[in-house]
């Protein structure tokens, strides 16, 4: 019986050590079942591109296809993307795959994004791995001029891409390039509209300096007092100058006679 | 006017000259001054309406300086005084006493003396800078000799030495010798302190800053003294009339005084705070170094 209840309690702990990886639900689509947004102009879209796009449910966020990420890993970037989301206003989608389909990454990064329910403005995120190579790819969608253009510029996402790829995808850490991709993202979104927009024309917590500014009008504030206040409170303390105006300077005479060290007293038996 | 009366206040000399001088005593203040004017109700120091004829006081071969700042200009320094006190009450503000300036002559002293002597400081050095380390102590000992020309001293207990000392920047070069005729326009206030009282009292003041001098002579960390052995010599006492504007006034209990030097126009304000008028000076000042960050960070 105890060996029954040791073998069980192993393989309780065997199997909450393995890492559990569940792959995204996605749906196929067909040519009477395009699954495609109702904003998606089928007049303009590349047929053969849409229906080797995975349609997908727009909650999920993060679409593992390549197995590359625990579900433990998936729920924590799921918090922080979500996060971002929440902070920016934008969308954002991240996708690891070992098929494109016969796509190029771009065009299978920018059809994943169009041919699914996401929000108009938004970033994507792809890793694209296979036993020969390892590419990933950052699209910015939404209207030209809008917010994730000014926030990601072409540039930006090269330094952004050149980073991740450097830093994580290298070593075969897809987590942290996932990781790292978010606080970057995040990261530049602040730095080019110095705060979160949270509407227009109001700021959220995080941009506006407020604390800093409060302590240092503060200190200032209390500079000013202190110095009007010893300015003009008690203005006699200041320094007999009748005395220093009637001192003759050029017959004053201070001459040091001895300097000389005081003789310890001697407690000694002499 | 009783000739006898005059006698003393005046030079022997001039006293026949002179009619119509009057001499009044506060019995509040116990402030003596004397005027032309024979009808003066108020006492020239605290306002009070409580004078009577008083007994003359004694000045030979006194001098004075001549006013060369007018009433208006000291209306003006006491104007510009009020504008930029941020801290003064607002009902002060509104209080009318600027009229109440009065241009007056201050009794003082101007001394010659010499000091000589020497003194012995206890010096101390830390011979470490380990914490609590025990001092090296030495012994020293200077000789000293200070000269002292003009040295000024009010002989007015209610305007002493301090107001006047802040305001002492006149040139003794232009002293004339006392001439009743100035006091036309204004007041003399008579001295309140012996003679022997102020001699004490300035052989005292040069005797501390020959030994604050000393002492920054020495060149040890801690410096004390030990005993000074100063002998200081009086060559000579004058007594002049220094020319002043001032007003002295209660606020909430308190003695505020304002004093401008006669001849220059240096100044001395005493006037009352206002803690309420701080914490809205505080917060004004908050405000705006509040806006000034928003800018700054905005621009950056």
């Amino acid at each position: 019986m105890k060996k029954k209840c040791l073998f069980l309690f192993c393989f309780i702990v065997l199997i909450s050590c393995i890492k559990v990886n569940a792959a995204p639900i996605s749906y196929s689509r067909t040519k009477d079942n395009l699954r495609v947004p109702k904003d998606v102009d089928l007049s303009k879209v590349n047929m053969d591109t849409l229906l080797k796009i995975p349609a997908v449910d727009s909650k999920a966020k993060i679409y593992d296809f390549a197995d590359l990420l625990t579900e433990a890993e998936e729920a924590k970037l799921f918090i922080k993307i979500n996060e971002y989301i929440n902070n920016t206003g934008l969308d954002a989608v991240i996708v690891t795959t070992n098929d494109l389909q016969g796509l190029s990454l771009k065009d299978y990064t920018y059809g994943f994004y169009d041919y699914n329910d996401f929000s108009n403005s938004g970033i994507s995120f792809v890793i694209y791995v296979t036993e020969e190579k390892k590419s990933i790819f950052m699209g910015n969608n939404g209207i030209p001029n809008s917010e994730v253009y000014k926030a990601y510029p072409d540039k930006t996402v090269t330094e952004i891409l050149r980073y991740v790829y450097k830093n994580h995808i290298d070593q075969n850490d897809y987590v942290g390039a996932c990781e790292e991709f978010i606080k970057l993202a995040d990261g530049f979104y602040v730095k080019t509209f110095g705060s979160y927009k949270v509407g227009e024309g109001e700021t959220e917590e995080g941009g506006f300096p407020w604390v800093e500014i409060l302590i240092v009008s503060f200190v200032l504030s209390f500079i000013v007092s202190v110095l009007l206040y010893s300015k003009y409170d008690k203005p006699q303390r200041r320094v007999d100058q009748s005395i220093k105006k009637a001192l003759s300077s050029t017959t004053m005479i201070v001459k040091s006679e001895y300097d000389k060290p005081v003789a310890e007293k001697n407690t000694g038996n002499s | 006017m009783n000739e006898d009366l005059l006698q003393p206040i005046l030079g022997k000399s001039e006293v026949e000259n002179i009619i119509g001088f009057h001499t009044y005593v506060c019995s509040t203040c116990h402030t003596a001054f004397s005027s032309f004017q024979p009808d003066l109700t108020t006492c020239i120091f605290c306002g009070k309406n409580s004078i009577t004829q008083g007994e003359t006081k004694y000045y030979y071969d006194t001098s004075s300086l001549p006013f060369q700042i007018s009433l208006e200009d000291a209306f003006a320094i006491y104007k510009k005084q009020i504008r930029h006190d941020y801290l003064l009450p607002f009902s002060f503000r509104g209080k009318r006493i600027m009229k109440k300036i009065q241009k007056v002559y201050l009794p003082c002293s101007l001394y010659n003396l010499s000091v000589e002597g020497s003194i012995a400081f206890y010096g101390a050095d830390t011979i470490s800078k380990v914490k609590n380390a025990p001092k090296q102590v030495f012994e020293c000992m200077y000789s000293t000799h200070f000269d002292y020309l003009n040295l000024l001293t009010s002989d007015y207990s209610r305007i002493n030495d301090v107001p006047v000392s802040n305001i002492n920047d006149y040139d003794f070069s232009q002293l004339v010798d006392f001439n009743p005729e100035i006091i036309k326009d204004c007041c003399l206030i008579a001295s309140d302190v012996e003679k022997t009282e102020v001699t004490e009292k300035v052989q005292e003041r040069a005797i501390k800053n020959c030994v604050n001098i000393v002492r920054g002579n020495v060149g040890h960390e801690l410096k004390k003294l030990s005993n000074n052995h100063l002998v200081v010599g009086v060559s000579s006492a004058k007594s002049i009339f220094i020319p002043i504007y001032f007003i002295n006034f209660r606020y909430k209990g308190q003695e505020y005084l304002f004093l401008v030097n006669g001849q220059t126009g240096n100044v001395i304000v005493d006037l009352p705070t206002s803690k309420g008028n701080l914490v809205l000076l505080f917060l004004v000042c908050f405000i705006l170094f509040v806006l000034i960050g928003c800018i700054i960070a905005c621009i950056l």
